[in-house]
């Protein structure tokens, strides 16, 4: 069953947060490879935290959309 | 070296049979929903938000290569390569993230679904037909990414090679053929999530292997310092090649296609954003896996061989399935994108537009799930009976797409002088000139002839451009 009781995200709010993660790409672009020369033992704990994480969570998201019925279709908006 | 087979039990073939059962079924589940026209099966309807374009991005943009390529670079170049090649690919794709594909979904017009599509709207219908080698070629790529598979599977568990193809190839055409798009955005998914759980896998073995990343690097430090400098190892010829390849991104068809099924272009910007984010932290775990291998397999047969030595060996019974998974995963999603894009425009661009236009769009539909069977049987066949001859074409065509498309595409973008006469004259003579320049020249001065083209190309376009532009006539996508 289609539950569109939560507004979906604008538009400007989905560019602004691009923008920002362009900005986090570029400063973690410089603090990775740094990481490595400094040896430190944080740096291992993120890798391997986001690693384990990321694509669990992508997954539960779809699932949540699912429920909601982002990707319910009926021919008439074709 | 260790005993592939003797480590690789039970729990490795559930999880592995489990990953093929879980994609299979997608195929099944989607098949009504990519039923409905060409634009449901091609692009999902443009229906794709930011969790399932995130899976999709990943699976484009890190492909088997990552998992392997990158681990042997790391074995060889230390964590240097994370620097010359990570780092700048980041870089490279952040405006396809920022503007490129926001643009494509937003600005470009609905009929737009193919990369053809896409040039014969920049430019003309002769362009499109041009630009439709640029997906087919990718169809020898595949090849040699199902043979790497099916050797990898082989190595770990004696599996022949030829039944590992077999499998693989039926199960990617069965799934692509039935739900095309809609398909690929969950198998991707499934896919992009077997990856990211193996890599934090992978470091968190490495990690306890060597008691802590001080045992890890002070392991490095004790067998090659040199692996631990930002330049260590490094050319400034090699480093320009691997800052040069990510430019292909730019020619993808995937990338289109994928910009195309997405709901909106703001989805675009923050689901690959966020994927270059997870892109440089995945990436840098296949580089530490390399590392490793470097380490504890400094003289095994082949990087290969040692790589997975070392999987086997920081990772318990059943993790180890799922990385090889995870490899197989990435070969299946690039294979059936590679598919589905080729046969779509096979039947569409090229029989349609060419042959057939009175064509109705089920009838490309089914054509295209035609094609997807017929292509996946080239693949399976191709693959083991002409893998060297294949593996030979798609270095000469590889470097090819890129050179003579990628000016064109971006001037298709962002040139506001562009002409239809330029783009078609630029793309006609970069052809000609790429075959002259290597098959008849033999590529002179030692100037690859993608590089070569590359610069004749764009001198090309620009000039056409210019002789034919009219104010009357322009074209700017605002």
């Amino acid at each position: 069953m289609e539950n569109n009781t939560k507004t979906p995200m604008s538009q400007e709010k989905k560019h602004k947060i691009g923008n920002i993660l362009a900005v986090v790409t570029v400063v973690l672009s410089i603090l990775v490879p740094l990481g490595f020369c400094a040896g430190t033992e944080v740096l291992f704990w993120v890798l391997i935290a986001v690693n384990f994480l990321f694509g669990p969570c992508c997954f539960v998201a779809y699932l949540l959309e699912v429920k909601r019925g982002v990707f319910a279709y009926n021919e008439d908006e074709e | 070296m260790i005993d592939f087979k003797e480590l690789w039990g039970a729990a490795d073939w559930i999880v592995l049979a489990a990953y093929f059962v879980g994609v299979m079924s997608v195929g099944f589940v989607m098949h009504r929903k990519a039923s409905k026209n060409f634009k449901s099966f091609f692009v999902a309807s443009r229906r794709l938000t930011i969790p399932v374009l995130i899976g999709v991005a990943g699976a484009a943009w890190y492909d088997s290569w990552t998992i392997v390529g990158l681990g042997e670079l790391g074995a060889t170049l230390g964590i240097s390569i994370i620097l010359f090649y990570v780092v700048p690919g980041c870089f490279l794709r952040l405006p396809l993230a920022l503007w490129i594909g926001p643009m494509t979904r937003d600005k470009l017009p609905d009929w737009v679904i193919t990369l053809p599509d896409m040039i014969r709207y920049f430019y003309n219908k002769p362009a499109g037909v041009l630009a439709s080698i640029v997906p087919m070629a990718s169809i020898l790529y595949c090849c040699a990414l199902m043979f790497a598979a099916g050797d990898v599977l082989h190595l770990v568990a004696g599996v022949p090679i030829w039944a590992t193809m077999i499998v693989a190839g039926v199960a990617i055409i069965i799934y692509t053929m039935m739900a095309g798009m809609w398909g690929l955005a969950v198998t991707d998914l499934i896919q992009f999530m077997v990856m990211t759980v193996s890599a934090g896998a992978v470091l968190l073995g490495v990690y306890m292997h060597f008691n802590g990343a001080d045992g890890f690097l002070d392991a490095i430090m004790a067998s090659d310092p040199e692996k631990l400098s930002l330049t260590g190892h490094q050319t400034f010829a090699t480093a320009f090649g691997y800052v040069i390849s990510a430019a292909a991104l730019y020619v993808n068809a995937q990338s289109y296609q994928r910009f195309g099924a997405a709901k909106e272009g703001g989805d675009i910007k923050v689901a690959y954003t966020l994927m270059l984010v997870i892109g440089l932290i995945f990436s840098t775990a296949m580089v530490v896996a390399g590392l490793a291998s470097s380490v504890l397999y400094p003289n095994a047969e082949t990087f290969s061989a040692g790589y997975w030595a070392t999987i086997f060996e920081v990772l318990p019974p059943g993790i180890r399935g799922l990385f090889v998974a995870a490899l197989i995963a990435a070969v299946m999603s690039t294979v059936s994108a590679d598919l589905l894009i080729t046969g779509g425009i096979l039947v569409k661009d090229i029989y349609k537009d060419l042959f057939k236009p009175n064509l109705t769009d089920q009838g490309v539909l089914k054509g295209t799930r035609v094609m997807i069977v017929l292509l996946g049987l080239f693949i399976i066949c191709g693959t083991y009976l002409w893998r060297n001859g294949i593996g030979n074409a798609w270095a000469i065509i590889g470097g090819f797409q890129v050179a003579v498309f990628l000016i064109p595409i971006l001037g298709g973008f962002f040139f506001k002088k562009k002409t239809a006469k330029g783009g078609l004259i630029a793309i006609t003579a970069g052809i000609i000139f790429y075959i002259v320049w290597q098959f008849i020249l033999a590529a002179p001065f030692g100037i690859p002839s993608s590089v070569a083209t590359w610069i004749f190309g764009g001198i090309v376009y620009f000039i056409a451009c210019f002789a034919t532009y009219k104010p009357e006539n322009r074209t700017v996508i605002e």
